[in-house]
């Protein structure tokens, strides 16, 4: 599959039309540069790959920031009838419900940017970063386990991590109740018995910010945003059990394929239809270990809130650090959708993408149901993040789905080498960030040049009509995994 | 593509990393997978394994025989905190694998995290024997 396969429909959207054994169009949320951009890679294969799978409905699509992946491109987005179609692990990736979520505070910029520093200091000791991070205090039995599993973000606040408040404004209140922690492997629940409330490594991070840029200030104003006011990003998964979920249900699923005489373009693509044992048991065992990472971006929410109460010496209610919103961008889930002009109940996976529904669907909380549901996007950690808004458009066009951060530009080897040379600490600093990490191989192969320009990325979201630009916000200091 | 003394080569992937064994059969190559992974992952200081590990691996193939046997070093990294130091291939067939494995617990004081890996994957993996005879594996990591 090449560029020359494509047909461009307008400055934003190219269609990958439909041939071989593809079931379906292909369509691509790009411009010019960014399509040269994953013209070396093996992105577009991918979304061919994925219109090849059975019971696709509408098309096979992908987001703006897409990339090679494995199985499903990242950035990928693609729906099932679950009474025709399957379900593939490859279409929600190894780091099931890997998220991001916002908080906002009552704070200026002027008043915390003295202490970031402290903030990050107090973070980097509070919240455990790398790849094999624990929490030791908070290692759980394996019953206990199996109720985070059950109960997702809502565990956490019953131990005292958040409020109910903060239920609200999580993507499905923080819990997917089809969830069977007995579907999950005793490898699984070992990987994750000390891990929750731990940042993980790679792309992982937290992040204190402010608001840059505001776009549109009425919605700003609506789910509490001003300018120049301070924020924190939460971004981390499910963890070594997500992982090993994802591992089980590949091993499981290749054989499934064969049962079911499923072709694989790809085996990282192996799935079973819906509606089998399999499938259905790889459902259950993905929505535990979602729920899995809902409570882990609760319990470091807490720690985010105790570190700014103990930094600046003030009260919760002083500070006002309150969930903006919780996204996931690694996930399948059951969601109704217009199909020509009926609606549909079907399997929507997301792989590297956020859902994005509009103003008055029925699934935005209560609070955002005249803007539309907030999608967060990070960025890298020296330029920028956005909030967006879901819209109509993107309802129609792409399951409401929008891109799910910047996207990386340089491989891992390449960010290594670029950064040779490189003080890339005080080249952040001199952006106007403090960042700390685990290791310092993460935070060289973390460089913002690793990633593409996430400006360019929300730029092709805003035009082609599928998200829309809320505000822009800028990093004042990282922890990274 | 850049070699290492500890006989892989590491392979560019735009978002994660490769490597690739080659040895002259499949256990030598199962062998030389697991001492590639470990030193990808970790520059552990030096020091005596504590404890040996026996597994036992049944699979459809030997692709997903190495992708499940790799997978056991994330498991003991994770779930028990262990580094694994050394490795031996006891027996080898097209749908089983019998391995040794020796380990110790990682010290965070001494032993440096290279990569974390989050998973094993099937992208463009390889387990086959080349017109020349030799054997050569190749699998990503999603980091």
């Amino acid at each position: 599959m090449k560029i020359a396969d494509l047909v461009q429909l307008d400055p934003f959207r190219w269609l990958l039309p439909r041939q071989g054994s593809m079931r379906t169009d292909g369509l691509v949320f790009l411009d010019r540069d960014l399509l040269q951009q994953v013209a070396g890679d093996k992105s577009l294969e991918q979304v061919a790959n994925v219109a090849r799978l059975p019971g696709i409905v509408g098309r096979a699509l992908a987001m703006p920031d897409m990339h090679q992946g494995y199985g499903f491109p990242i950035g990928g987005v693609a729906a099932f009838d679950p009474e025709t179609g399957i379900v593939s692990p490859g279409g929600v990736g190894y780091d099931i419900n890997c998220g991001v979520r916002l908080l906002r505070t009552n704070l200026q910029r002027e008043q915390v940017a003295p202490l970031v520093k402290e903030l990050v200091d107090g973070l980097f000791a509070t919240v455990p970063t790398g790849v094999g991070a624990k929490r030791k205090h908070l290692k759980l039995s394996p019953a206990e386990l199996k109720k985070v599993l059950r109960r997702g973000a809502a565990w956490a606040v019953g131990q005292g991590y958040g409020s109910e408040a903060d239920l609200e404004h999580i993507e499905e209140q923080g819990c997917l109740d089809w969830a069977d922690p007995e579907a999950v492997s005793d490898h699984a629940l070992e990987r994750g018995q000390a891990q929750l409330g731990t940042l993980g490594s790679g792309n992982h991070f937290v992040e204190i910010g402010y608001v840059e840029t505001v776009y549109d200030a009425d919605t700003a104003r609506a789910i509490g945003l001003f300018a120049d006011q301070v924020t924190a990003i939460v971004h981390t998964g499910s963890r070594g059990l997500g992982h090993q979920v994802c591992g089980d249900a590949i091993r499981l699923l290749q054989t499934a394929s064969r049962k079911y005489g499923i072709e694989l373009p790809d085996r990282e693509l192996c799935c079973a239809p819906v509606r089998s044992p399999e499938g259905e048991r790889y459902l259950a065992a993905m929505a535990a270990a979602a729920n899995f990472a809902f409570a882990n971006r609760q319990i470091i929410t807490d720690s985010l809130r105790h570190t700014f109460e103990t930094v600046l010496g003030m009260s919760p209610r002083q500070l006002g650090l309150d969930l903006v919103y919780d996204v996931c961008h690694n996930i399948a889930k059951f969601e109704e959708h217009s199909v020509g002009g009926v609606l549909k109940n079907l399997l929507v996976h997301r792989k590297g993408a956020t859902r994005a529904f509009p103003a008055g669907h029925p699934k935005v909380p209560a609070s955002y149901r005249q803007t539309g549901q907030p999608v967060l996007v990070p960025g890298d950690m020296g330029r920028y993040s956005y909030v967006l808004a879901g819209t109509e458009q993107g309802l129609a066009e792409t399951f409401g789905s929008c891109c799910h951060g910047a996207g990386r530009l340089m491989s891992r080897h390449a960010a290594k080498k670029y950064a040779k040379g490189h003080n890339v600490f005080a080249e952040l600093a001199q952006m106007g960030v403090i960042v700390r990490g685990a290791g310092m191989g993460t935070i060289v192969e973390e460089i913002p040049q690793a990633y593409k320009d996430v400006d360019s990325v929300v730029r092709v979201v805003h035009e082609a009509g599928i998200g829309r630009k809320i505000a822009r916000l800028k990093p004042m200091g990282v922890i990274k995994g | 593509m850049e070699e290492s003394h500890h006989h892989y080569r590491l392979i560019e992937h735009p978002a994660d990393i490769g490597f690739e064994v080659e040895a002259d059969d499949f256990a030598e190559l199962f062998q030389r997978a697991g001492m590639a992974l470990a030193a990808i992952m970790w520059r552990a200081a030096s020091g005596a394994a504590s404890e040996r590990r026996q597994v036992f691996i049944e699979a459809g193939d030997r692709v997903e025989l190495l992708v499940n046997f790799l997978e056991e070093f994330l498991y003991l990294q994770d779930a028990r905190d262990m580094l694994v130091t050394d490795v031996a291939i006891l027996d080898l067939g097209d749908s089983h694998l019998r391995a040794d494995l020796a380990l110790r617990p990682i010290d965070p004081e001494r032993d440096e995290l290279l990569l974390g890996v989050k998973a094993i994957t099937y992208h463009q993996i390889q387990v086959d024997r080349k017109p020349d005879g030799r054997c050569l594996g190749r699998v990503f990591l999603d980091i």
